[in-house]
């Protein structure tokens, strides 16, 4: 027994080193972004000679959105004769594939892919686009997503620089004043990219490519096999792809892009735990080759391992709570309870993209966000939820692994409305 | 001439004096002053509970109690407070209620709207009260804390708090604040007594539930109204003075202190 309860305490311990570690994390980053010298992106360089760019935008049952970001790539600034445009019809039951033909008539740049059978999933969307697709660069997009005008010159810029794998540019929800759940995710996404991608990127670490608003090159995917159908994050496994052969990511702060965030705590908890087990699956996968890698700075190596562990710490704060009850009722929280506080401190700071308190805080500042900010305590409620969800998705994760089940793509349900378009437009 | 990046690169001068004098003048002093006097503080507090407690407790069954904490810093004092077990009856109603919430808390949640997240906390909550009760109802003899022991928890639960709170507080103003120095003093003193009075009348209205309605609610107690609770009020604080500067950084003299590249 005496056995039992020391490994609970040591776990205890461990636990919440670990918590402040992401802590001191965070407390650098927002340091970092308010104060620090900003590493610009390539914004000064005017390429006479873009390169030609391949636009995917995978699509399931997207007819309520699919014509905002059509509409919106038809209208960029990107020469038209250098760039195309292929939407990825993935077995959808609706009219989406009637509306992109209707598309592929008026405008020839769009050129549709109708997947009618076969695997589903992005990621297998994805390799059948790149066999198509006549860009070395490829961009991807949501198709909920609607992109400036200045984007996509802005994301091909980075492909001059021969380093380079990837390129990712900040997601600005458009939905923000829909309800309480928008306008929370809106402060979360402000403190993920304002604050920690720019940091990251500022700090040389590892800015994470996010699937969507960014591009890479499409030899470097092609070459290595293209992407696992099998994997959920196809995002997060291309960054450590490309960090781990010595490419590397790089984030464009100014390149924005505008996206509907979920507007049901129902539609939100099946992203969040679909992100953790495709996340946590690239974990099993990635942290011996990131520990080992040889192109990886040792900077690198600890932010990385940092970053693909992140969605296991929900989990593993999670069994330390647990693990404190018991000792309660053990009677052995004496030698802890002065320390209890100092768990929370790191866990409430440390769930992965949802930044902490100080680090959303300094986005909101920097972005010049004001009375929202106001409803920054009301994340402490969401740090259960989060919590829940995302034990979930690492749980799902271990079950993929052990039981090497076929893993079902479900994309995120779609809200968008006439309302939204309004706000999105002004 | 066009700006290209209004928000996207945009950063502030560090305050290096004003960060000296907070960080120096201020937050190492009470990090210093509540090292070396939280034994006297918690005296304070337990002679306050206690006199506090008088009016429903017999005076005679109320002590002040000292116990070690941490090493080089001294102790804690507490009150000693007479312990009053749960009855089977209460034990019974408190499993029917808490089962009737847990239900109530994983019915909506499936497809709620609006309130999943509180759901999940008060269901996390409510758990944790369901084991209380299993344990009480099925090991009663063993539940290793009398209402004496819990108040000892507490206090060395409110000092790492306090200790918590003053150097994140202190952290945050001092090196992530910005704008003036009384600015980021209010905030700082603001958190800092609210979360004494708060970490006070918490203490008293725990100790008045142990002593006076059971022991079954030690739990629940310890887990749900601890350090996520105070948190909250820790993040209200900052959001308002956050708000205030984003509001100042915005206007005047002060917008012109962003920097650009």
């Amino acid at each position: 027994m005496a056995l039992v309860i020391t490994v609970f305490k040591v776990y205890f311990v461990l636990i919440v080193i670990l918590m402040l570690v992401y802590a001191v994390r965070h407390f650098i980053f927002s340091y970092n972004r308010i104060f620090g010298q900003q590493r610009m992106y390539y914004n000064d360089i005017y390429d006479s000679e873009l390169p030609f760019v391949s636009v995917l935008i995978p699509m399931h049952n997207e007819e309520k959105v699919l014509q905002n970001v059509l509409d919106s790539l038809l209208v960029c600034n990107y020469e038209k004769d250098r760039f195309e445009i292929i939407p990825i019809n993935d077995n959808s039951s609706d009219a989406t594939a009637k509306m992109l033909d209707e598309y592929k008539v008026r405008y020839p740049i769009i050129r549709p892919l109708h997947r009618n059978s076969g695997e589903r999933g992005k990621p297998a969307s994805l390799n059948d686009a790149m066999q198509l697709a006549k860009g070395e660069i490829i961009v991807v997009f949501d198709a909920d997503y609607r992109p400036g005008k200045d984007l996509l010159r802005q994301l091909a810029l980075a492909f001059a620089d021969p380093e380079v794998g990837a390129v990712m540019g900040r997601v600005v929800p458009y939905n923000i004043t829909k309800n309480w759940l928008t306008r929370l995710l809106n402060l979360e996404r402000s403190g993920g990219y304002q604050a920690d991608q720019q940091a990251r990127y500022n700090l040389k670490t590892v800015p994470q490519y996010g699937g969507t608003v960014g591009g890479f090159r499409k030899n470097i995917i092609l070459e290595t096999g293209g992407f696992n159908p099998r994997v959920l994050a196809e995002d997060t496994e291309l960054t450590y792809r490309l960090y781990t052969k010595g490419w590397k990511v790089v984030y464009a702060n100014a390149a924005e892009c505008y996206e509907e965030v979920p507007e049901t705590w129902d539609a939100r908890a099946k992203q969040v735990r679909r992100w953790s087990r495709g996340h946590n699956s690239v974990m099993f996968r990635y942290f011996l080759p990131v520990i080992f890698s040889k192109h990886m700075t040792p900077r690198e190596k600890l932010d990385g391992t940092l970053l693909l562990i992140v969605y296991a710490v929900p989990f593993l704060f999670a069994l330390a709570l647990i693990d404190s009850i018991i000792l309660f009722f053990l009677g052995e929280m004496n030698v802890f309870v002065g320390w209890w506080a100092l768990l929370f401190l790191g866990a409430y700071n440390s769930y992965g993209n949802f930044a902490p308190f100080y680090e959303i805080a300094t986005a909101l500042m920097v972005d010049g966000v004001k009375k929202d900010v106001l409803l920054l305590p009301l994340i402490t409620f969401n740090f259960y939820f989060y919590l829940w969800n995302i034990s979930l998705g690492l749980l799902d994760a271990v079950g993929d692994l052990v039981t090497r089940r076929v893993v079902e793509w479900a994309k995120t349900e779609r809200f968008d409305d006439s309302k939204n378009a309004e706000v999105a437009q002004q | 001439m066009q700006i290209y990046f209004s928000r996207s690169y945009r950063h502030l001068k560090p305050d290096s004096k004003e960060r000296l004098f907070l960080l120096l003048g201020c937050v190492l002093p009470c990090v210093v002053f509540f090292l070396f006097f939280y034994t006297k503080i918690s005296y304070l507090l337990a002679v306050w509970v206690k006199e506090a407690l008088t009016v429903t407790i017999p005076e005679s069954s109320l002590r002040i109690a000292y116990a070690e904490f941490l090493p080089f810093f001294g102790g804690v004092y507490y009150v000693q407070i007479p312990s009053t077990m749960p009855s089977f009856q209460e034990i019974t109603l408190n499993l029917a209620v808490t089962l009737i919430l847990l239900f109530i808390c994983f019915l909506p949640s499936r497809n709620s709207k609006g309130g999943t997240p509180l759901f999940i906390y008060f269901a996390i909550i409510l758990l944790t009260h369901l084991i209380a009760i299993i344990f009480f109802m099925f090991a009663q003899d063993f539940y290793p804390y009398s209402a004496t022991h819990y108040s000892e928890l507490y206090i060395k639960q409110q000092v790492g708090i306090w200790l918590s709170f003053l150097v994140l507080s202190g952290l945050i103003m001092g090196i992530l604040g910005y704008g003036g120095i009384t600015g980021r003093l209010i905030a700082f003193w603001g958190t800092m007594t609210y979360s004494f009075v708060f970490g006070c009348v918490r203490y008293l209205a725990s100790m008045f539930i142990i002593s006076k309605v059971s022991s079954l609610y030690m739990a629940i107690l310890f887990f749900s109204l601890g350090p996520l609770f105070d948190f909250l009020y820790l993040v209200c604080f900052y959001s308002i003075y956050i708000n205030a500067q984003i509001n100042r950084f915005d206007q005047g003299e002060r917008r012109l202190k962003w920097l650009w590249l």
